[in-house]
């Protein structure tokens, strides 16, 4: 494929490094909210992202051991009309994200962030790598101009309104929702790689 | 955050937030209101526009600090629509009396 064959994307984006510490956690979490409402998304929907990456984030810091403590985790919001994306790196040792967490008992003192972030969004995934690791988060969204349609009670996910229409899949869809897991941390996974490439080519270039 | 003692009524009120940065505040302030025995605790939430596990922590600390007796009631008092979703979707509703005033 010749380059010229390429259309180019060009997402609403936000990238932001924060201070290891609770204070830049939340700070990072205002800003995103404040981006994704000055973005256009729907009201309803900003406090759950806004935990979303609270939990994240504070996860990030609490878990790095050793120099990486010191470490700024970073935070990547892509926003499409399909689809709203927050990726968070961190440098902690990683671990094992499980697909479903079950909710807690209203008796446990601690362990609610994962399972509020997978009570908000449509997929999770979470790739472990040799200096960092990437938490990936996604809720789909209708597309088309008019703006989704939101349920205001969905029983299944009730922090965030859940467009009540179906996600058009097609080939020229760059979001396309793959029903297989391993696929959809099989393409994870390779935009990691291929952000990993553009990273290294740009030291190259820029050591040359 | 305001803590008052009203009889054996204590209320807290005045919390913008609840979260990683200001839970442990939080627990601690009340930690030291909870030596006057009170028998009733209102939160009052309707000035909480956000709140996340660290602040459910916080406040399962206040129901566990409570317990032992049994006879604290601990009162919710007006959460803005997403906290009351969140405080329901992690059961902790079953913890508190949830009043709308």
């Amino acid at each position: 494929m010749a380059y010229s064959d390429l259309e180019r994307d060009d997402p609403i984006t936000l990238r932001l490094a924060f201070a290891p510490k609770p204070e830049g956690a939340r700070a990072v979490s205002l800003a995103v909210r404040t981006f994704l409402a000055e973005s256009g998304v729907d009201p309803r929907e900003l406090f759950s992202y806004e935990l979303c990456v609270a939990e994240a984030s504070i996860n990030a810091i609490e878990y790095a051991e050793g120099p990486a403590r010191g470490l700024r985790p970073t935070i990547e919001v892509i926003l499409t009309p399909e689809k709203l994306e927050i990726r968070l790196i961190d440098y902690t040792p990683g671990f094992d994200l499980p697909k479903k967490i079950a909710a807690p008992s209203p008796l446990d003192e601690r362990g609610r962030g994962l399972f509020l972030i997978q009570s908000v969004m449509d997929e999770v995934l979470y790739i472990r790598g040799r200096r960092e690791n990437a938490l990936i988060m996604r809720k789909f969204r209708a597309s088309g101009g008019g703006g989704p349609v939101f349920k205001k009670d969905a029983k299944d996910n009730p922090l965030v309104a859940t467009p009540d229409v179906e996600y058009p899949l097609d080939d020229t869809d760059p979001f396309q929702v793959h029903p297989d897991v391993d696929e959809q941390e099989e393409t994870a996974e390779k935009d990691l790689v291929r952000k990993f490439c553009w990273e290294s080519l740009g030291q190259l270039i820029g050591a040359s | 955050m305001k803590i008052e003692t009203q009889g054996t009524c204590l209320s807290i009120s005045e919390i913008p937030e609840l979260t990683a940065v200001n839970s442990a505040q939080f627990r601690e302030k009340v930690r030291t209101a909870l030596s006057d025995s009170p028998s009733v605790i209102e939160i009052n939430l309707s000035q909480t526009r956000f709140m996340d596990s660290s602040g459910l922590g916080a406040l399962f600390a206040l129901y566990r600090a409570t317990t032992p007796g049994n006879t604290t009631v601990l009162r919710l008092l007006n959460p803005i629509p997403e906290v009351q979703q969140l405080l329901e979707l992690t059961q902790m509703q079953q913890l508190f009396e949830i009043v709308t005033r």
